[in-house]
């Protein structure tokens, strides 16, 4: 049986949090979650998620400044932008985040779900 | 002293005293005139005719003339003797020059002075005047005598009367009793043979001013009154013309008619007259020309025929005359004048004036006009601004309704498929399902709640002023642009006072004049590192006002705008109108509030916002306002 991916969530939007760990709880763990940008790299070195799911509108440090400190001190997590900005916005400030996807909050909902499982299975 | 000597001083003295008595050879000589008037005072005619011949006597006479006047007529001397007269008149010039000239005016004393020419200084020159040709007809003029005669036209008189009053049948004249009356009307009665066919002379000379008033009070109807002249009634009472005119056109009952101008104006209608003023002014002319040396025999001045035919126009109206009948060379005098004629200055003046003020006010009008156009033109200028700017406002929150609504529909979306996920896998118990379901509400609540204030907020507003807590305005706006401030990386710092900062104020416009100003120190910090891209918000209570300041760490404001920074179209942005801050001014004017831009010391800008606070009355007021608006 394959491992169930880990996945930690960083949203300041508790219903989000709450809607979105209902949906994965069924193919993945869901092993937290933070709402203040300041606080993921503990939650990350505390939890060793496989991906994380990262809303970009986050305090204190904002998503895009929280996903670059990720990805350079831990490059084995996958890291998902997970935003009700356009793709266009999104799209044009990914270059140098170090993000390996971004899914929007309005698109098809299984399409986080099928994102997390294509990364957990890229990264073998 | 020697006898030479003293005949020396008595031949000085003897010359001195010969200086002394000789006349100043530069004194012009004083010629002496003797005027002999027919009647006192009380006759129009000698009155008007002797002022006026005194005065062009002076005017004309070459040298200074002293006129010695005496009336030797029946009311100058009434009951003296002639000699007696005679003797007076001599004795005024006893010591005294003798008359260079004599002068009559009148029969009376034309009459008087052919009497006794003898005795008057025979040797000068005599000088009849004011007298008709026919009252020295009798006798020839003599070597040293001249006349200024009249030749009254009385029959053309009568012919007037004729044409203006065709139906006139009888004509009733008024006559004295004296001598001269005695004469007229023998002469008058020859003249008047031509008219026995049509008219019936009535003559006066038997009755006293009274009768004469009482018949001409009772005159039978086509009736009119030819006034010669009274002087003396049958009864001798002497009357003045003048007085017995005006009791005629009192009384009389008939038009009034006279042969002389200077009766014109006393209530007589016109016709053919004599004029006086011309007679007086000839008559001047000769004496100046006797004293002047001319011999009395070279003058030969015609008798003076009748003026043009003048006419009282108060008269003509009086008897009911119609101006058409007169003859065509007529003038009418002491015509009323018209309304437009008495008032034409004042009319004019005003109608100036009038003119004037009117364009004035066509002036002003017309200015009040351009100025509304340009108001309406301004507001619409302003209300196409407010647009635009609410357009600007509106782009830069699609991003932040974008991004707010994302969070509750994304998060129901979600619910929905776990809940489907859930059933399909049967592990949904009802304690999950109800909880989701009431998650998806709720959620469902919090989108609509975002939709309603971004709609209010860029809906076209009227002003609607209620008690306003500035502090949920500054969360608000901070709300509305949160998304924006998350994408410049600008965080924001709020400094509010302990207590709510209420003011009279619409919360949709002071929320987007916050905005403005939070968009404003956004785009300042552009080119600032993201760290130092801080937004500082204070309110503060400050006296009766509240102070709101937005700080930024930009560029700053330039200091040549910085005094212009609130009159539309300033804009130190590369795109924009440079509206907004106009837009934010007039808002704030709205709600009795102003805006000030400083530059900071440490770099950057702040906009400072005063609104009034509202006090404890104005508070209760407006809630007391708001409960009787929730009652009706």
């Amino acid at each position: 049986m394959p491992t169930r991916p880990r996945v930690l969530l960083a949203d300041d939007y508790p219903d989000m949090v709450k809607a979105v760990s209902r949906l994965l709880a069924n193919d993945c763990d869901v092993v937290g979650s933070v709402a203040d940008g300041s606080d993921l790299l503990e939650a990350a070195q505390r939890l060793q998620p496989d991906v994380i799911v990262l809303d970009l509108n986050l305090p204190n440090v904002d998503g895009l400044e929280a996903c670059r400190q990720i990805t350079h001190v831990y490059p084995e997590i996958r890291v998902i932008l997970f935003t009700a900005m356009s793709d266009t916005d999104v799209s044009q400030r990914l270059p140098g985040t170090g993000a390996s996807a971004f899914v929007s909050k309005l698109a098809p909902v299984d399409r986080l779900l099928s994102t997390i499982k294509r990364l957990c299975v890229d990264r073998g | 002293m020697s006898r030479a000597s003293e005949r020396l001083r008595c031949a000085a003295l003897a010359g001195a005293l010969a200086l002394i008595a000789v006349p100043s050879s530069a004194a012009p000589a004083v010629q002496q005139v003797l005027l002999l008037q027919s009647s006192d005072r009380g006759s129009l005619i000698f009155d008007h005719f002797t002022a006026n011949f005194r005065v062009d006597l002076e005017r004309l006479a070459g040298s200074p003339v002293n006129v010695v006047q005496v009336v030797v007529g029946p009311t100058g001397f009434v009951g003296a003797p002639d000699h007696a007269v005679v003797d007076y008149v001599r004795s005024t010039f006893t010591g005294r020059p003798m008359p260079d000239l004599i002068v009559t005016i009148g029969g009376t004393a034309a009459v008087f002075a052919r009497q006794y020419r003898q005795q008057l200084f025979p040797d000068r020159p005599l000088l009849f005047t004011a007298v008709d040709k026919r009252y020295l007809a009798g006798a020839p003029l003599a070597e040293n005598e001249a006349a200024v005669t009249s030749a009254n036209d009385f029959p053309k008189l009568v012919e007037d009367i004729l044409q203006l009053l065709p139906r006139t049948r009888q004509l009733f004249v008024v006559i004295g009793s004296g001598q001269l009356a005695q004469f007229w009307h023998a002469e008058l009665g020859k003249e008047f043979q031509q008219f026995q066919d049509r008219l019936t002379f009535l003559w006066s000379d038997d009755m006293s001013l009274p009768d004469i008033l009482e018949r001409c009070a009772k005159l039978p109807r086509d009736s009119a009154i030819l006034y010669i002249t009274l002087g003396n009634d049958a009864k001798g009472g002497a009357y003045a013309d003048e007085r017995v005119l005006t009791d005629l056109h009192a009384t009389a009952n008939a038009p009034l008619f006279s042969t002389q101008s200077v009766m014109l104006g006393y209530g007589v209608v016109g016709g053919t007259m004599m004029s006086i003023d011309n007679l007086s002014h000839t008559a001047a002319g000769t004496a100046a020309q006797l004293l002047d040396g001319a011999l009395p025999r070279s003058i030969t001045a015609p008798p003076q025929p009748p003026g043009p035919r003048v006419f009282d126009w108060r008269e003509l109206k009086r008897w009911g005359i119609a101006e058409s009948r007169l003859p065509l060379d007529s003038i009418v005098s002491y015509r009323a004048p018209s309304l437009w004629e008495e008032y034409r200055g004042t009319v004019l003046s005003a109608a100036g004036v009038l003119a004037f003020q009117s364009l004035l006010i066509i002036g002003l009008l017309y200015q009040r006009r351009a100025r509304q156009r340009a108001e309406i033109e301004s507001r619409r200028n302003l209300a196409l601004a407010a647009d635009a700017s609410r357009r600007q406002t509106m782009s830069a929150l699609t991003g932040s309704i974008a991004h707010e609504l994302g969070q509750p529909l994304g998060s129901m979306m979600y619910n929905a498929q776990a809940l489907q996920t859930m059933v399909t896998g049967n592990r949904a118990t009802s304690g999950t399902i109800e909880e989701i379901l009431s998650d998806i509400q709720s959620q469902g609540l919090r989108a609509t709640q975002i939709i309603d204030r971004h709609r209010t907020m860029l809906r076209s507003h009227e002003l609607d002023k209620k008690p306003t807590d500035l502090h949920s305005v500054i969360n608000e706006s901070l709300a509305l642009i949160a998304h924006d401030m998350e994408e410049r990386q600008v965080r924001a710092t709020l400094h509010l006072a302990s207590t709510p900062c209420i003011v009279s104020g619409d919360q949709v416009l002071l929320q987007q004049v916050l905005v403005n100003l939070m968009i404003n120190a956004m785009d300042a910090m552009a080119g600032a590192l993201p760290a130092r891209r801080r937004l500082t918000i204070s309110a503060e209570h400050r006296g009766a006002d509240v102070e709101i300041s937005v700080r930024d760490n930009g560029t700053g404001v330039r200091p040549d705008i910085i005094e212009t920074l609130f009159t539309p179209f300033m804009t130190t942005k590369a795109y924009g109108l440079g509206i907004g801050l106009t837009i934010v001014s007039t808002i704030l004017g709205a709600h009795g509030g102003t805006i000030a831009a400083r530059n900071n010391a440490e770099g950057g800008a702040t906009f400072v916002v005063t609104l009034p606070r509202l006090d404890a009355a104005g508070l209760q007021s407006a809630q007391r306002g708001a409960a009787s608006l929730a009652r009706t």
